[in-house]
């Protein structure tokens, strides 16, 4: 709806700058539905192959500091779009993972990137890399155990 | 183009094959997943058709160029508060971000500037549809509250690390 009407707008204003963002959505979404669609596949199979006691004890309320980091590794390694982030995480909460974890999840796989690495490196250079990875890792791992006290 | 073509083929592919094999050995454990595919795509089209527009059309009124050019222009406590903020607002994945974060160096930004530009780009506002419907309004808050000041905090101490290099 809010969509539609940022849309009209924007074809009100300029016409031209309208369909170049009509393009790029077009191409997000190529980029991102086919991701989406295997990230959907996969929730599938692990709802499939692991009962909702396995996530909710290894990654639940009582899984503390080390279901943190759990997340947050797996966050670090999964090569995911930042839009897949989301569902994956509603999913997981679904299961009966912790906010705590869930947030460590989120924030990790957008922020650290093991994929991501040599493009860093190459363009920042190994002390820059090293420092905002370990100290985000670190950070993330903080405020999740604060997240899980506030929620 | 034709990269994107190919990345698309490779993900619905592999997908294909998972969900395929796994019907193929375990009808039930298949069925479970066509489920869930089915579901949450139902759910979920709308607001993504919605954040997809939502994207292109902030790319195009409010380019990441311009906004990185507006950002190397500040400095002090001004240009690191906008880099802890501005770029909430950035859509993108990390290789597209660490690209334009360079070029913000090289036209003199401080290096805490950068820092705070790749956490505060985390928040991810473009995608917060997706954050609400899937985690609550509640949880999308606290993690853009709590984002603002770690944006800070990562620019400083990067900085401040950085910085020591070459002194004895």
């Amino acid at each position: 709806m809010v969509a539609g009407v940022l849309l009209a707008l924007s074809t009100v204003r300029d016409r031209k700058k309208t369909r170049a963002a009509l393009i790029i959505s077009g191409k997000v979404t190529l980029q991102v539905l086919p991701v989406l669609f295997f990230i959907f596949v996969l929730m599938g199979t692990i709802e499939a192959f692991v009962s909702k006691d396995t996530i909710a004890h290894l990654l639940g309320t009582g899984s503390g500091v080390p279901g943190i980091l759990l997340a947050e590794t797996v966050g670090s390694v999964a090569l995911i779009e930042p839009a897949a982030v989301f569902p994956f995480s509603g999913y997981l909460r679904t299961s009966g993972a912790s906010y705590g974890a869930i947030f460590g999840f989120v924030l990790a796989a957008i922020l650290i990137g093991i994929a991501t690495l040599p493009l860093e490196i190459k363009l920042f250079g190994p002390r820059f890399t090293l420092f905002r990875n370990v100290f985000t890792f670190i950070l993330i791992l903080l405020l999740a155990l604060l997240v899980g006290v506030i929620l | 183009m034709k990269s994107l073509l190919k990345t698309a083929a490779i993900y619905i592919a592999l997908g294909g094959a998972i969900w395929g094999l796994i019907a193929l050995v375990s009808p039930a454990r298949g069925e479970i997943v066509s489920h869930a595919v089915g579901d949450t795509f139902k759910q979920t089209i709308e607001i993504i058709v919605a954040v997809f527009i939502f994207i292109g059309l902030l790319q195009v009124w409010v380019p990441p160029k311009t906004i990185a050019k507006f950002l190397g222009k500040e400095s002090g406590w001004k240009g690191l508060i906008l880099a802890s903020t501005v770029p909430i607002g950035i859509g993108g994945s990390l290789f597209t971000i660490l690209p334009l974060v360079q070029t913000l160096l090289e036209k003199g930004a401080r290096i805490a500037v950068a820092g705070a530009f790749i956490t505060a780009w985390a928040g991810k506002l473009p995608l917060l549809p997706l954050e609400i419907h899937f985690l609550g309004w509640k949880f999308a808050l606290v993690r853009l509250g709590l984002l603002i000041p770690s944006a800070i905090i990562i620019g400083l101490s990067l900085e401040k690390v950085m910085e020591r290099r070459g002194k004895p």
